[in-house]
């Protein structure tokens, strides 16, 4: 394992925000960190890279925890993030090379296929405050990615991408898994996650509400979950059912351990026509909404 | 220490490549000489055309002489009953008012175009033109003369050992001290909250800290920064150096920087690192802190009147050198760099009172590092807002 996380916890003050957080990443894989804002992603990213001491637990990397010998087999790109905006594009990627432990020479040339990469060349010598937000975040990739570190460690990575960019930061991204890269990254949007993560932890108030491979987590959550397709009527509420969701015509519902889901069906027929229903599988977002949200979520 | 010079560089290119810094840089000196060449342009001109007018046949009248003046015949002056319209050949009048010998009020009437400067440069010819004409009666010409300039006075000093002649390079390094530590501190302190607060609001503070060590940061910010701020300074005073022994010398002071003892040099230069990193460290601390760089601004000003406050008791230090004040601000490390320079070159510290100030200094310089260190530890990553006393108390102890 690349990254091992044990019994981490974290407070501000009174704030807790990390709470006896287990995890680990593993070499070549890309693990996403999930969770809504303040549920102690950027903290524990934080902690990873030694910018705040953990308060309990232990974090290493490659074994070790986090020293001065690290530093450059990672590449951190935190949430939030900017750039020296007066400064040229190639005077900021030549600072944060060397600073990074590449000689000048190797700087330059990593910046100029890097630049060519992500489609930024011809804009060396433009100030960073020229170029648009999507170009900025592509300057702030290079920086991250530039040295070529081992581990990854991207907090909020996809966040103010236009579409083509997201697709080309992605496309990115599964080259250096291929490469052997490790990847942890963190998102609120559960669709990026879902979309390339290998394994993913939910985090909700500084805890760990689920971890493992995102088929697992759904297979976990499947029973007592039944999708509905309504053709007239609409599905009240109802004592037997946990929390639902509606989208059009489809209705999901989680129901309540002690329903029977015979009867439960029985009584929503007598509520609406129901044109079909199934026993399914729920989605990375359902399980997310039962972890960590609301009892009953409608989206209508 | 490879990281810390790479920072050091950048901070320095990136600060010296701004053309506000170039502007004053290489423009205060011009700005500075101008205005001197200016005065001396002015103050020459003022001559010349009186000169040049009274050469050009152009006559000084003067009415209503009083009895008791005798007014010294010259080609130039011709004394009037009453004032003629002035023209071409009458270039001013000097008229005595009635009531001259209690209130000393003369008239000048001239032409509108060439009253204020006739006023200068007529002033102290006709300050000469009362004395010798109150007094030639009773002064003969080399008496006069010596009326007319004024003395030459030339300092000396006693001592146990006897008197001794004022050596005026005891002065040379407090003054250029001062003003060094002064201008260096303006500037650098400029650099330094602007560099910090910077990196704070454009987020670029965490991707530094995930590459090195805070420590590294800082020193790195204080060396190209106070790199800047020095290069800068060192600009201003070749432009001093160059002035300085020309001001001296029209004043009848020679100045050779050969001569100030060397240990006045040394004590200078080990003073002003101490200062001079005491200070970068406080703003670092400072501009981690404030949520923008006006806050920091803010919080930063009573650290700067800190530093400027010996030069208002300046005098009285200098007038009693071993007194309370001078002892106070001499080991309160905010003002003591000042403090002890001028104790130093100017008077006779006993040797216990100089290494407790620098003792002093050199606590508060590690003091303040120490504090920035923590401070910037704690300020760096709170985005847009300023940590609660609460929280700095809690990562100081």
């Amino acid at each position: 394992m690349v990254i091992q996380v044990k019994d981490f916890s974290k407070s501000f003050g009174k704030q807790k925000a990390v709470d006896n957080l287990n995890f680990v990443v593993n070499q070549g894989e890309i693990f996403g960190f999930l969770g809504r804002n303040g549920a102690g992603k950027t903290t524990t990213f934080r902690t990873l890279i030694g910018l705040y001491q953990p308060d309990q637990g232990e974090l290493l990397i490659q074994g070790h925890p986090f020293d001065d010998s690290l530093r450059n087999q990672i590449g951190y790109m935190p949430e939030e993030r900017g750039l020296y905006t007066r400064a040229t594009v190639m005077d900021v990627l030549l600072y944060m090379g060397r600073l990074r432990g590449l000689l000048k020479s190797e700087a330059l040339s990593r910046s100029q296929k890097w630049l060519r990469r992500l489609k930024l060349e011809g804009h060396e010598k433009k100030s960073i405050q020229q170029l648009s937000s999507g170009m900025q975040q592509k300057v702030q990739i290079i920086v991250t990615l530039m040295h070529e570190p081992q581990i990854l460690i991207l907090d909020e990575p996809f966040r103010g991408l236009d579409p083509v960019n997201r697709q080309l930061i992605y496309d990115c991204m599964q080259e250096l898994k291929r490469d052997g890269y490790t990847i942890l990254f963190s998102s609120h949007e559960i669709h990026e996650v879902e979309q390339f993560c290998d394994r993913v932890i939910l985090m909700a108030d500084g805890q760990a509400k689920a971890y493992g491979k995102v088929e697992d987590i759904r297979r976990t959550y499947a029973d007592r979950f039944i999708s509905l397709t309504v053709l007239s009527g609409e599905i009240m509420e109802h004592p037997g059912i946990e929390w639902k969701r509606v989208h059009g015509n489809t209705v999901e519902i989680r129901y309540k351990e002690d329903t029977d889901p015979q009867q439960l069906i029985r009584d929503l027929m007598q509520q609406a026509r129901i044109k079909r229903f199934e026993i399914a599988e729920p989605s990375l977002n359902d399980v997310f909404l039962q972890l960590c949200g609301d009892e009953v979520v409608s989206d209508e | 220490m490879n990281k810390i010079l790479i920072v050091a560089g950048f901070e320095f290119m990136q600060t010296a490549k701004r053309w506000q810094f170039l502007l004053i840089t290489l423009g205060l000196p011009l700005f500075v000489a101008l205005i001197f060449w200016l005065s001396y342009i002015s103050q020459t001109h003022a001559g010349k055309s009186l000169d040049q007018a009274l050469k050009g046949g152009s006559k000084i009248y003067i009415s209503n002489v009083p009895q008791e003046l005798v007014i010294a015949s010259a080609p130039e002056v011709i004394v009037v009953d009453s004032c003629p319209e002035i023209s071409k050949k009458v270039l001013a009048c000097i008229r005595f008012a009635a009531d001259w010998n209690e209130t000393g009020k003369v008239d000048l009437i001239a032409s509108e175009q060439k009253a204020l400067g006739l006023a200068t440069s007529l002033r102290k010819r006709i300050d000469s033109l009362i004395r010798e004409g109150l007094l030639s009666s009773r002064l003969n010409a080399q008496e006069m003369q010596r009326l007319n300039q004024p003395p030459s006075i030339v300092l000396y000093f006693q001592n146990e050992h006897g008197v001794f002649a004022y050596d005026y390079h005891k002065l040379l390094v407090p003054v250029l001290f001062t003003i060094i530590f002064i201008l260096s501190l303006s500037t650098a302190s400029t650099f330094l909250l602007q560099s910090v607060s910077e990196e704070k609001e454009n987020r670029t503070m965490e991707i530094l800290l995930s590459a090195m060590r805070d420590t590294e940061l800082i020193s790195g910010k204080v060396l190209g920064l106070g790199s800047a701020a020095m290069t800068q300074v060192f600009v201003w005073m070749l432009g001093f150096v160059l002035i300085v022994p020309a001001l001296a010398k029209n004043m009848g002071i020679s100045i050779q920087f050969l001569q100030v003892p060397l240990s006045h040099w040394i004590l200078a230069v080990v003073v002003l690192g101490m200062g001079f990193l005491m200070y970068a460290a406080i703003m670092i601390g400072v501009g981690a802190l404030g949520a923008n760089y006006k806050d920091s601004q803010q919080m930063s000003s009573f650290f700067l009147i800190s530093s400027f406050l010996p030069l208002y008791v300046l005098q009285m230090v200098a007038n009693d050198l071993n007194g309370s004040m001078a002892l106070i601000l001499g080991l309160f490390p905010l003002t003591s760099p000042m403090v002890i320079i001028l104790r130093f070159c100017l008077g006779s510290i006993a040797m216990w009172d100089l290494l407790l100030s620098l003792f002093c200094l050199g606590l508060g310089m590690l003091f303040s590092i120490f504090m920035a260190v923590r401070c910037f530890r704690l300020g760096s990553l709170s985005y847009q807002r300023r940590p609660t006393w609460k929280e700095i108390r809690h990562s100081l102890w």
